[in-house]
């Protein structure tokens, strides 16, 4: 538990001295989704309809650009083989890093995501819902995505290659999150996909960091 | 369990490229004349001596390629699945190249199924596309062949690439039964399983004939082209080990 903590503040620690990055990240979401009005001008119910469309596929293009860095660095600079040879498990290794994404990343989007929304015409009391599927779904998000970055590290243009392959796990959080929203919008009963949404992110939660262990050892190996 | 990494075993006596070299040259010639023999018959049956449907008319006919291509991209998907398995616990050389080896051939099987059941979906449902759950996680399958593909290529180290390879492909395996069951969990537009359920092939015998026929050509094509491309792989390794050499 303590070596986690560790992990996690190490990476927030470094967050705070160099920054930008995952600030890079917030803006990236905030830049893309605010094209939609301007590319949807003629047609300002069009933009409502797909509001819930837009905040997720940019939330989920923006969560894929700060992955491929997450081991890449740590793995340059050694300290990947240091965490790995001491008595920290693979696994808290890779749960670390997974929260510390989360922390970084998908928080963040999760709360731009209400104003952003707001803007894209979705009513405020409408809005909290939109975030709160965002967040399940950037859980999911980052917690497959660091095992997909733990797959692809040391690859040849590993960004690409994670989008390739992570970006098909996150079409059935997307269909979820886009139905929760939809429903909510015709103010139809929700609950149901948002507990399909918890119910991926549980199954993920244990899945994803066993998974980046395997990966992280195999790296090692070779 | 300890019996399967030696040489004595099943597993291991499989292991040794040179034994499997020798096999593939007698098994080739067999699986093309039987794949030509099965796709000649089976073509001919299907397109000139099996009846229209009531329904669908002359369309039904595209059934007979699309559903076993649907088939052969399953089945190579699972076969690559136990290989990437075996080949990450044991060690064996050719369950790691026998997947790399025919992921061009299952995601061309599945880009068949695709195609043709983009064509048989416009005549019958009036789109070329829907997005239910039959059709999605086949797609979802494509793109892991791709993402497979080009995970395996991705390393400058050949092993690693192989290795990633097969974690990706235990990891995608989920998406299997999805597929097998897509049909029995969701209400989809595409049709539910009619050959292979408890009580029997729904189909009709005159329709089935040719469609076994059908799936039996892909098999031996599937064989051949995997024997082959094996073959290729352990040849293009030994090249490179011997141009090594002579560089040194």
């Amino acid at each position: 538990m303590r070596a986690l903590c560790a992990i996690v503040a190490r990476d927030l620690r470094l967050f705070a001295a160099r920054g930008s990055e995952f600030v890079a990240t917030l803006f990236f979401f905030v830049i893309v989704a605010s094209l939609f009005p301007f590319a949807l001008a003629q047609e300002p119910a069009a933009l409502q309809k797909s509001a819930a469309a837009i905040i997720w596929v940019c939330g989920l293009l923006a969560g894929l650009l700060s992955l491929d860095t997450v081991f890449t660095r740590d793995a340059d600079d050694g300290t990947l083989d240091l965490l790995m040879m001491s008595p920290v498990a693979p696994w808290q290794v890779a749960l670390g890093k997974m929260i510390s994404h989360w922390l970084l990343s998908g928080l963040p989007l999760v709360m731009a995501a209400f104003p952003v929304s707001v803007m894209l015409g979705v009513p405020v009391e409408k809005a909290g819902l939109l975030s709160a599927s965002l967040a399940a779904g950037t859980i999911y998000m980052s917690w497959t995505g660091i095992a997909g970055a733990a797959l692809t590290l040391g690859s040849r243009r590993s960004g690409l290659l994670l989008a390739v392959l992570v970006l098909p796990l996150l079409i059935p959080m997307l269909i979820l999150g886009v139905m929760a929203a939809e429903a909510s919008l015709a103010d139809a009963p929700v609950s149901a996909y948002l507990l399909l949404q918890m119910a991926l992110v549980v199954a993920v939660l244990p899945a994803a960091p066993a998974a980046a262990s395997a990966f992280l050892k195999l790296h090692l190996r070779s | 369990m300890t019996a399967l990494g030696t040489s004595g075993s099943i597993i291991g006596r499989f292991a040794n490229p040179g034994r499997f070299l020798a096999l593939a040259n007698g098994v080739l010639p067999v699986a093309w004349a039987l794949t030509v023999l099965f796709f000649v018959a089976g073509l001919y049956v299907a397109f000139f001596d099996s009846p229209p449907d009531y329904q669908q008319g002359d369309t039904v006919r595209i059934m007979y390629i699309h559903v076993p291509a649907a088939w052969m991209a399953l089945f190579t998907y699972v076969t690559m699945a136990v290989a990437a398995f075996v080949g990450l616990i044991w060690k064996h050389v050719l369950a790691e190249l026998y997947a790399k080896a025919v992921a061009p051939v299952g995601a061309a099987f599945t880009f068949i199924c695709l195609v043709t059941g983009s064509l048989w979906g416009k005549p019958m449902w009036g789109a070329w596309w829907v997005w239910d759950a039959r059709l999605t996680s086949v797609l979802v399958l494509f793109f892991l062949y791709v993402g497979y593909m080009a995970l395996v290529d991705a390393f400058d180290d050949e092993q690693r690439g192989i290795n990633a390879g097969a974690c990706l492909l235990l990891v995608g395996a989920i998406n299997i039964p999805i597929i097998k069951f897509s049909v029995d969990w969701w209400n989809t537009l595409h049709q539910p399983a009619s050959i292979i359920r408890m009580d029997g092939a729904t189909v009709d015998k005159s329709m089935l004939l040719p469609l076994l026929l059908m799936a039996g050509a892909f098999h031996f094509l599937f064989i051949a082209l995997a024997v082959f491309r094996l073959r290729t792989e352990i040849f293009a390794r030994k090249y490179r080990a011997a141009s090594l050499r002579g560089a040194a």
